[in-house]
């Protein structure tokens, strides 16, 4: 008959002849992880312990290269170093890129978000540059659990209110948002209940506060907002910017400033910026307006 | 006159199709050049081949007129490609009939996957396996196990390293 048909016999496949109840489980591996490239990581994770077929699926290369950042290769070398970077597989990449990565000396953090794999990033308030900071007559700087960097700018007075900030980072692919996290008020804790102490509040009904916000790449964006809601950290979104390209650096320039000086301001916290995929921020998000 | 092959299922049944259906298996079509034109597919019953035979009527009507060279040019593609999946089906009306196509319970499913993959028509292979994630999505783990037919073949060890493994996309940044 020919030797066609001796190797289609041979072939791996657990063909039952039409299959009396022929099982998920009953696929080759290859089509178990072919069924894993539409589900997402966090499915992946619980379609592995379906059985040991699918667990074996849920941990080959090829359904997590898809599911990684395309440059994923310059993340983990932010992230890591040389000799932790060897010894990962596809899987343990993007576990460990989902955990918050320090990089620029550790005041700014990024990280992935698990379940659709978008960059994430958030820069400290020490990693901004502050008018008037170092002067402890204005600015301290407070420990609170409200921070993912444990630690807030608070103003207690000032003419000129001025935050700006960059960073340097090749972006995946797509549009971001930025926000300032911000708080009207000094919040503390005391005994279990949550304070929030206004007595240096003043100046932000005034006039608005400005945002701007530039790309290397010439895009910006210059908006305003009325500080409000004391008691609350609020992320206050500047504006979007697009990343064409992940292999391309994107160097940011954010600021926060009301330097009107007719008027003083105070009593605010400056947490961090954070830059999030258009659409994930979970917090509470006030807009800014287009100043044209 | 088109040329004819005749495909013979494990039960015996026999089926003529035109070259150009049974071509859409890429098997077929590397084998039609050596044999006669009678090709035994021992591991597949009559009722699976049926439906498959259905399927490559329908995508071989179309791929033989294109409706746009980059819709040819994407099947060209994924053909070369190994376990990646092949890009999704340009032609709205053929989606809809896809759709339609795979409206099946799960068991005859995986019978025509297996039969697909046996038969490398890498199309139908990821139809039915994109079918499968839509179903599979959403759902527990308890639940996906007994509509699919899955058996859980871990000891309470295994369990335990699992859940271990994979804590990470369960904890909050």
């Amino acid at each position: 008959m020919g030797s066609w048909i001796s190797s289609i016999v041979r072939a791996e496949h657990a063909a039952s002849g039409g299959g009396l109840g022929a099982g998920l489980g009953d696929l080759p591996e290859s089509c178990i992880a072919e069924v894993l490239l539409h589900l997402d990581p966090l499915e992946v994770c619980r379609a592995a312990r379906l059985s040991r077929a699918f667990r074996g699926a849920a941990s080959a290369g090829v359904v997590w290269e898809t599911k990684l950042p395309k440059n994923y290769a310059y993340l983990m070398e932010k992230a890591m170093d040389e000799t932790a970077r060897a010894r990962l597989c596809k899987k343990e990449i993007y576990a460990r890129l989902c955990r918050p990565n320090p990089f620029d000396g550790g005041a700014k953090e990024f990280w992935l978000e698990k379940n659709r794999g978008g960059i994430c990033m958030s820069i400290s308030s020490k990693a901004l540059l502050i008018t008037g900071i170092s002067d402890k007559r204005y600015w301290t700087f407070h420990t609170t659990e409200e921070s993912r960097f444990k630690s807030v700018a608070y103003l207690r007075q000032t003419w000129w209110f001025e935050v700006v900030g960059e960073v340097d980072f090749c972006f995946p692919a797509g549009t971001y948002s930025v926000f300032f996290r911000l708080h009207l008020g000094l919040p503390s804790k005391r005994f279990g209940f949550r304070i929030c102490n206004s007595e240096h509040i003043h100046g932000w009904d005034k006039k608005p506060v400005k945002f701007q916000l530039s790309t290397s790449n010439g895009q910006k964006v210059l908006s305003k907002c009325s500080l409000s809601e004391p008691g609350s950290w609020i992320n206050y979104r500047v504006g979007d910017f697009v990343v064409d390209k992940c292999d391309v650096p994107t160097r940011l320039k954010f600021s926060l400033t009301q330097i009107d000086c007719t008027h003083t301001k105070g009593g605010i916290c400056i947490d961090s910026v954070f830059i999030f995929p258009k659409g994930f921020m979970q917090g509470k998000v006030f807009n800014t307006s287009a100043i044209l | 006159m088109a040329k004819m092959i005749k495909l013979v299922s494990g039960d015996g049944a026999e089926f003529e199709v035109e070259e150009e259906v049974a071509f859409q298996s890429k098997i077929i079509k590397d084998i039609v050049a050596d044999a006669d034109d009678v090709i035994p597919l021992p591991t597949v019953s009559s009722k699976v081949l049926i439906q498959v035979i259905e399927y490559c009527r329908k995508h071989a009507a179309v791929n033989s007129f294109p409706l746009s060279p980059s819709s040819s040019a994407a099947a060209a593609a994924s053909s070369s490609s190994s376990i990646s999946y092949s890009k999704p089906v340009s032609d709205p009306a053929l989606r809809a009939w896809d759709n339609e196509f795979v409206k099946l319970n799960n068991s005859s499913l995986f019978d025509i996957v297996i039969a697909a993959n046996y038969l490398d028509i890498e199309e139908l292979v990821d139809l039915v396996l994109e079918t499968v994630a839509d179903r599979i999505k959403g759902k527990q783990a308890q639940e996906i196990r007994r509509q699919f037919n899955i058996e859980n073949d871990f000891t309470p060890e295994e369990e335990e390293a699992l859940r271990r493994e994979n804590s990470w996309a369960f904890q909050n940044n």
